[in-house]
């Protein structure tokens, strides 16, 4: 922000020397956000993937309202119908509505999505954050941990996690979901925030705040992490994203949400047999998760070069 | 350089041993044991004892655990559930089934995405560039089994122009046309998705390179755009795409799990799911600890090939 620029709209109609001086001087207090959120209007295919998202969500929390039928609510006279006034994008093999079962679907998706980034960058920060700030045994031990669950490639891992959903019902194959995807995300958090504090904690504010008798956890929680806030936000928007896709092929792979609750990623898995008569069962869903992801990762990439003012986009 | 890869090989013995131990403890927490699913229901219960008892299952995890170490460090990896065959037959069955998929997906996408990746470099803003940066950020954000399914959706079920599974047609003598004909489908699956990211890649460490004193300077020599490019920018921009390629060649064991599956490809990953599905344990312990070995190993590798590509990095 360019001071010169706020002389005419700031300054004051009396044109007092002492507010014309603080126009000059722009002493308004800008915060974190106000500065991010200035820099991230200009992004504008980032703010067309924010509304996006927006309308995605509001219409995943509102499923029950707008959705024209049940999402399990079948009509024997469309088995595989065609998309028509009926039913918009058609209907399944066992005659349900299918823009009701992606409204519904939406919900578990963007449900598991959400809360598997919330649990892994809450674990990963934690981690990184006690790696970073106590150096020694400790960080040893928490990097050889992500060491080791990086040494197996992604899928392998999840798939031989997830074999422990088999029995697992309901809310509680939900709940499964969730841990299993924040087991294997939270490793790359942890070494960020770890990388943060290492470089964060040599520097004069917090020899001060030491100095001042400032416990551990007080330094970690109000000086060291506010400051790493920014590739945080960063990443744990890339994270939904990556976390929906995970869960698309869990369930697709049958280790997901059971049934009768579905997922996306559960809905292409059951319109794969009547693929030939009825492809809009598997086209849908597919949509919803890239439209879903890509709206996710643009809002990444803008939110990224938002939060670093440094950041001269490589491109 | 000779004692930091003899360093880096010593450390990752403990390392290998931890993932060896959290492998074999997480594997025999998975509800439904060895003993419950490895053996058909009918079996007698003096049969089922016998069995349990051959195989060692009675025995306490501690000794279990150190007996297959024993035999991997001999590489004995224990005889299948499935047939009793020796596990490393099995994978050695199937292994050149994935090493064909995975080098010819490498090799496409390689080609694919090096030309493409410096082209959006150099044509930055321009339409090429847009376009290219609208179809990387597509494969990203796509959940590579749905594209999959799509291509079986319109090339092979509506279309039939491919086949929709298998190495070769059933019943008929295997010919060159018809295992590439087999093969068109996965290559692209598989190549898109490292297309997407190594091209991306490429284009960010391009477009360090090109804003770089030496470019200027080289092209106010009076050498050509293209030469300062290809010979200058290029192969200095090659450096990190050479890192993240070697650490991607280390999902060779994994397999492809997601496309070899999906396309009924009788390689290592669609191995893996089988053995998942069937609870094939030694099969299964086998394939992890093989894959973790080839993730460290690539990590070495990949490390090393840096250190000697870019004089810059010293390792003491």
């Amino acid at each position: 922000m360019n001071s010169s620029e706020m002389i005419p709209s700031l300054a004051p109609a009396d044109g007092s020397p002492q507010s014309l001086l603080e126009a000059q001087l722009d002493v308004r207090s800008h915060t974190l956000a106000g500065l991010t959120w200035q820099r991230f209007r200009k992004h504008k295919l980032a703010m067309v993937a924010a509304v996006l998202l927006l309308f995605l969500t509001m219409s995943a929390i509102f499923a029950p309202l707008l959705a024209p039928y049940g999402p399990n609510a079948m009509d024997f006279a469309a088995f595989n119908g065609a998309p028509s006034s009926a039913h918009w994008l058609g209907s399944d093999f066992s005659g349900r509505d299918m823009l009701s079962r992606v409204l519904f679907g939406g919900r578990i998706s963007l449900l598991i999505g959400f809360t598997s980034m919330i649990t892994a960058i809450a674990i990963g920060t934690f981690l990184g954050a006690l790696a970073g700030y106590f150096g020694g045994w400790v960080d040893n031990l928490i990097m050889r941990l992500t060491d080791v669950v990086l040494s197996f490639p992604l899928y392998l891992l999840l798939f031989v996690l997830s074999a422990f959903i088999a029995g697992v019902q309901g809310a509680q194959s939900i709940l499964m979901i969730v841990l299993i995807i924040m087991a294997v995300s939270w490793t790359y958090i942890a070494r960020l925030v770890r990388g943060e504090l290492l470089s964060l904690k040599e520097r004069e504010f917090i020899q001060a705040a030491h100095a001042m008798g400032v416990s551990p956890a007080g330094i970690i929680l109000r000086h060291l992490l506010p400051n790493a806030i920014a590739p945080i936000v960063v990443n744990a928007t890339l994270l939904v994203g990556n976390n929906i896709i995970l869960e698309s092929v869990l369930s697709f792979f049958g280790f997901g949400v059971q049934p009768p609750t579905s997922s996306w990623g559960s809905m292409l898995a059951d319109g794969l047999s009547s693929q030939a008569q009825a492809p809009w069962e598997t086209i849908y869903p597919g949509l919803m998760i890239l439209i879903t992801v890509l709206s996710v990762n643009l809002l990444g990439d803008g939110l990224r070069d938002a939060l670093d003012p440094f950041s001269d986009r490589g491109h | 350089m000779g004692t930091y890869i003899a360093r880096r090989l010593l450390q990752a013995i403990p390392l290998l041993l931890v993932i060896s131990i959290a492998l074999f403890g997480l594997l025999h927490l998975i509800p439904g044991g060895p003993e419950q699913v490895a053996f058909s229901p009918r079996m007698s219960e003096q049969a089922r004892h016998d069995m349990v008892v051959a195989l060692g299952l009675d025995q306490p995890l501690p000794i279990q655990y150190v007996k297959w170490l024993w035999g991997m460090v001999h590489f004995d990896f224990g005889n299948t559930f499935k047939d009793g065959q020796p596990v490393i037959t099995t994978i050695g069955d199937r292994l050149p089934n994935s090493l064909e998929l995975l080098g010819i997906s490498f090799l496409v996408a390689l080609l694919v995405a090096i030309p493409l990746g410096i082209i959006a470099a150099v044509k930055q803003y321009s339409i090429i560039d847009y376009l290219f940066t609208v179809l990387s950020y597509t494969g990203i954000s796509m959940p590579v089994f749905w594209f999959a399914e799509m291509l079986v959706l319109f090339l092979s079920i509506q279309h039939n122009w491919f086949p929709t599974g298998d190495m070769q047609t059933e019943g008929q003598p295997s010919s060159f046309i018809d295992s590439v004909h087999h093969l068109v489908l996965p290559v692209l699956v598989l190549s898109f998705a490292f297309i997407a990211s190594w091209s991306r890649y490429l284009r960010s460490s391009m477009l360090e390179v090109l804003h770089q004193d030496y470019l200027r300077t080289a092209r106010a020599k009076g050498l050509r755009r293209i030469r300062v490019v290809l010979k200058h920018a290029f192969r200095n921009a090659l450096i990190p795409l050479v890192t993240v390629v070697a650490l991607d060649l280390s999902s060779i064991f994994g397999g492809a799990v997601i496309t070899e599956t999906i396309f009924s490809w009788p390689g290592l990953g669609r191995l893996f799911f089988d053995s998942l599905e069937s609870r094939d344990y030694p099969v299964l312990m086998a394939m992890m600890v093989l894959s973790a070995v080839s993730v460290v190993a690539c990590n070495i590798i990949a490390d090393i090939i840096y250190g000697f590509l870019d004089p810059r990095i010293r390792y003491s």
